[in-house]
Parts: C-alpha cells; sequence; structure tokens
C-alpha cells in the first residue's frame, strides 16, 4: 500500500533524524509545545541575505512531531524566506487533506499527506512548521498547534 | 447473562472502525449508549416534549412527571435515604464546583484546610485551588504508592483538627485503585471533617450505596453511567445539603422574588436554577432502568475476568509496564510502552480497530509522580469481550514491529 511506503519514511527521519541538534550561533530560534500532548520543538536557524541557510532542530514527542520537523529541515534548506511561507501554507492544505495526490510533489509531500489520514495528529505535524515561521518573525511566545 | 446479546443492545459496539472491528476500550471516558436510552430521548422529544415544573397544559405535567421520576430511580440507584438528596447538575465537573463555590468556600477559613490526593482528576484539584485563592484555606495532598495504592499512613497523619473537608475519588480513573472510601469517610467524620466521594469511575461499574458510605457528598455523571451527555448528579446527605447556600440564582430555584429581597425554594428545587437538562435526565433514567436489569456484581465480576484475562496475556510483553497494580482495583489498563509515545499508541491501536484514550487523563499530577509524560488507557466495560482483548493484545507485536 502506497500510504505504508510512506510510514516507513515517517518512521526513517523518526528513527535517524536529519539536520538534528542545536545550532549555537543562529539567527534566530523558537521553542514551540503542544501542552495538552507534551510534544516539544525547537528550530533554529540561520538566515543570509533572506535565504534559510541552516535549518535544524531538537525535541522529544511523538513519531510524527519529531519526524515532521526532520522533514521539514529538508524542504526548506537554501530556500528563500518568501518561498517558505509560501510552502507553510501549502504543506497546512495537505494536511487538511485539500490537495490530490497527483498535486503533490517528491515523497516528502506524499509523506505529509500520509499523515493527513490521520486528522487528530496533524497538529503534531504542523508544530515544527508553525515553530520555524515564528522563528522567522521573532515571535517566540506559546507557540502550540492545539487551538488552532 | 448473555454477552452477545447485551453487545446487540449497543449499537456502536456493530460498527466497524478503520474497516476494523471495533474494540471500545474507552468508556472511561465515555460509555457507549444502548439503543433504549437513544429510543427514550426520540420519544420523549416526539410526544412528550415541554418544559418542567409550574405547567397547567398537559404537555407539562407529562414532562415534569417524567423528569422527577428520574430522581427517584437515582435515589434507588444510589440507595439514598430521601429523594430530595439527589441534585441534577451538568456533571461531575459541575457537582465539584458547586460544593466547592456554595459549600466549602463560604464556610472554610483562613485557619482550615482541606485533603485530597495525589490521584485526582483536575476537576478533583483545580476547584479547590481557584477557591483556596479566595478563602485563603490549605490544600493538602494525599501520596500515592509505587502500586498505585492511596498511602493510607499519610492519610491518617495530614487528617489534622484543620482538615474541615476531605474530597477524595471513589476509583481512580488512570489507575483503577479503588480506594478505602468508607474507612476514609469514618476517618474523616471522627475528625469533623465532611467528605465528598467522586464516584465518576465508580458509579458505571459496582454498587454505591450512600447509606453504607454514609459520605455527606457523592458525584457522577451520567455519560459515563450510559446516559446522555450533559447531565451529573450531586448527591447530599439531607441535613448537610441543606446547608449548601444557593449555587447559580434563577427561575425554579426561588420561593419569592422581590427587590427587597428573595427567598428561596427547598431542596432539591434550590440548587437547581434555570431550565434543567429535561431530555438528557430522562434519558438518564433509561439508562438506570437498562442497568437494573443486569446483575452489578455479574457486571462487575465480567469486567474483572476481563481485566485478568488482558493482565494474563500482556505478561507476553516486557516492553509493557502498566502504571496502578493495586489488588483489587477496578478494570483499568494504564499502560506505557518503552520508546513509544502513548500518541503513537493510539494512532496505531486506532488503526486497528481499537479504542483507547491517551495523554494524561486529567491526572497530570499523577503523571508526575509516575514520570510519565503521557500514558496509553484501556477501560474496560460490561458490553467488553474476550474478543476485544485479543484484538488489544494483537496489536502490540505490530507496534514493536512498527518502532523496533
Amino acid at each position: 500500500m502506497e500510504s505504508d511506503l510512506y510510514q516507513q519514511l515517517i518512521m526513517n527521519h523518526y528513527r535517524e533524524p536529519h539536520n538534528h541538534g542545536k545550532l549555537d550561533p543562529c539567527t534566530c530560534h523558537a521553542f514551540g509545545k503542544n501542552p495538552l500532548c507534551g510534544d516539544e520543538v525547537s528550530v533554529y536557524c540561520i538566515v543570509d541575505q533572506n535565504i534559510l541557510k541552516t535549518v535544524q532542530f531538537e525535541g522529544a514527542g511523538c513519531a510524527i512531531s519529531q519526524a515532521a520537523a526532520s522533514m521539514m529541515t529538508e524542504m526548506v534548506s537554501q530556500m528563500q524566506v518568501d518561498d517558505l511561507y509560501d510552502l507553510y501554507e501549502r504543506i497546512d492544505q495537505i494536511l487538511k487533506g485539500e490537495l490530490e495526490s497527483g498535486e503533490l510533489s517528491g515523497e516528502l509531500e506524499h509523506a505529509y499527506a500520509a499523515i493527513a489520514q490521520f486528522p487528530m495528529r496533524t497538529k503534531c505535524a504542523r508544530l515544527p512548521w508553525k515553530t520555524l515561521v515564528n522563528a522567522l518573525q521573532g515571535k517566540t511566545e506559546n507557540i502550540s498547534t492545539e487551538n488552532d | 447473562m448473555d454477552l452477545n446479546q447485551i453487545r446487540n443492545d449497543f449499537p456502536t459496539l456493530q460498527e466497524e472502525v478503520n474497516g476494523k472491528r471495533l474494540a471500545y476500550f474507552d468508556s472511561g471516558a465515555s460509555a457507549l449508549k444502548p439503543r433504549v436510552v437513544m429510543d427514550r430521548l426520540a420519544q420523549f422529544y416526539e410526544k412528550e416534549y415541554s418544559n418542567v415544573h409550574r405547567g397547567v397544559h398537559y404537555l407539562s405535567q407529562v414532562s415534569t412527571l417524567a423528569f422527577e421520576d428520574v430522581r427517584g430511580k437515582v435515589q434507588t440507584f444510589l440507595n439514598a435515604a430521601r429523594e430530595d438528596e439527589i441534585i441534577f447538575t451538568a456533571g461531575t465537573t459541575e457537582s465539584i464546583n458547586l460544593i466547592a463555590y456554595s459549600y466549602v468556600l463560604p464556610y472554610l477559613g483562613k485557619s482550615d484546610a482541606i485533603l485530597i490526593s495525589e490521584m485526582e482528576h483536575h476537576s478533583n484539584i483545580v476547584p479547590w485551588q481557584l477557591i483556596a485563592k479566595m478563602n485563603g484555606m490549605d490544600i493538602k495532598v494525599v501520596p500515592v504508592l509505587d502500586n498505585g495504592a492511596l498511602d493510607m499512613q499519610a492519610f491518617d497523619n495530614l487528617l489534622t483538627p484543620d482538615v474541615k473537608f476531605v474530597s477524595i475519588t471513589h476509583v481512580s480513573n488512570t489507575l483503577g485503585t479503588v480506594n478505602p472510601v468508607k474507612e476514609i469517610i469514618e476517618k474523616a467524620h471522627a475528625n469533623g471533617s465532611k467528605v465528598l466521594v467522586d464516584g465518576a469511575q465508580a458509579a458505571p461499574h459496582m454498587t454505591v450505596d450512600m447509606q453504607e458510605l454514609g459520605c455527606d457528598f457523592y458525584v457522577f455523571s451520567a455519560h459515563k453511567v450510559f446516559g446522555p451527555t450533559g447531565v451529573g448528579v450531586l448527591y447530599g446527605k439531607f441535613e448537610v445539603l441543606d446547608q449548601v447556600k444557593p449555587w447559580q440564582g434563577g427561575g425554579d430555584m426561588i420561593e419569592t422574588v422581590s427587590f427587597e429581597g428573595t427567598t428561596f425554594n427547598v431542596l432539591p428545587h434550590r440548587l437547581e436554577a434555570g431550565t434543567p437538562n429535561i431530555a438528557g435526565v430522562i434519558g438518564f433514567g433509561e439508562a438506570l432502568d437498562y442497568l437494573a436489569k443486569i446483575d452489578v456484581n455479574w457486571r462487575y465480576q465480567h469486567e474483572l475476568n476481563l481485566l485478568d484475562y488482558a493482565m494474563k496475556g500482556l505478561k507476553e510483553f516486557p516492553q509493557v509496564r502498566v502504571l496502578g497494580t493495586v489488588p483489587g482495583k477496578a478494570a483499568v489498563i494504564c499502560f506505557v510502552i518503552d520508546g513509544v509515545h502513548a500518541h503513537d499508541v493510539g494512532s496505531l491501536m486506532d488503526m486497528n480497530g481499537v479504542s483507547v484514550r491517551v495523554g494524561h487523563h486529567c491526572t497530570e499530577p499523577l503523571m508526575k509522580r509516575f514520570k510519565v509524560p503521557a500514558t496509553a488507557r484501556a477501560s474496560i466495560s460490561f458490553y467488553n469481550n474476550k474478543e476485544d482483548i485479543d484484538q488489544w493484545l494483537s496489536v502490540f507485536p505490530k507496534i514493536f514491529k512498527f518502532f523496533g
């Protein structure tokens, strides 16, 4: 089954996260936490001339939150900040199940689409993205996706 | 008893979840409803509906009689001495808040204390914290032992003369521990303290006898006792309940109203302002009638047999740790799997048709005490069967493989 394939990809990112660890120094960072389920993600960025040169994360929580953070760092690396905001919107659409399979590009987008099958868990996948966007916008207080 | 026939009484049990047969283990959060309850609601809304009390027309009489009839059913269910000891609320939470704001807050002050326990649900912690900010009373907490039992030694030591009120759960929603409430009530009364028992997790499973327990207040929710949501019960021993100050002001709770002063109605109406959840209460009455036909001892023993069967099955999986192992516990299994987050456990269970609850179960202090961020919980009801347990057990190897 196709979704099993993407579940496997999510598990790989969970077991061996990419771009993992604190970045010090960095140009911006933020800490996101969903207090009800306890998922935590810290996102660190080095932004140079409006380009996301390096994005790393660390955290603790369920497989979906941590894998989503790892996959996110892969997707946004070397991206223009303005393009990142567009991608943020797009990931939100994918997690809401608003895009057809044919409209998705790349295995990581398909992996996010697999998470959309669990509506109660999409908040876990959105947490690192919201934390990243808040870091870039300089908002670092009370970042959570539980009431979105 | 014919378990298959019982299962046929619950339409939700016939539903499929994610293409699998449903194994529902979330009755501790809310119980499924027998068809008779839903039928009763429909019949009431179609043929008998009107507001209750003070009506002279036919429908208002029918609805008032049906509504008040349930008070008697609850009295029987609880073996309360009087019908007017039964107050309808919105749920366990509202019942506790009512006592907190209208009994403990006006009567207790800075030099007083209340005693609760480490295994309380947030609804039996936070109301006391809120009123403690107003009246300055102290909140003392009885700790929980490693096996999930209440530390009765500590209870004895904490029950000092300043403790005027004890609020304790009958059965822990997380650990399944059945507390020695009778002993607690006797000791508290000897100390001059009044006692509220949170029966939310006891009333659905076992005999709860007010005259035998002798507690001052007992609270539970209808929706966990196979009735509709939005209905709760506050039982109060008459002499004590009569001391409870008016809770919400409004219609029904008054005797006469004037701008010079208002006088209040008698119990139970004094504590039931406004239009109550008429249909919900009537549906709850039907649930109690349904339960009365199934021997309570059979129900509880059946649940304990399933608990035993489940715990034996779990022995195959040393990676699974169960919180709350005290002998004589109720059929609740709170578990954690090394290296797998509870939410991932819950989702994988769900993919296999098994409904468990995950998270802190509204008992964060207890989670902290057992040093776990979250757990999964399977709560067993009398409509569960061995096939449900087998289905639950069959998911564990899949979880280990997935996260292995």
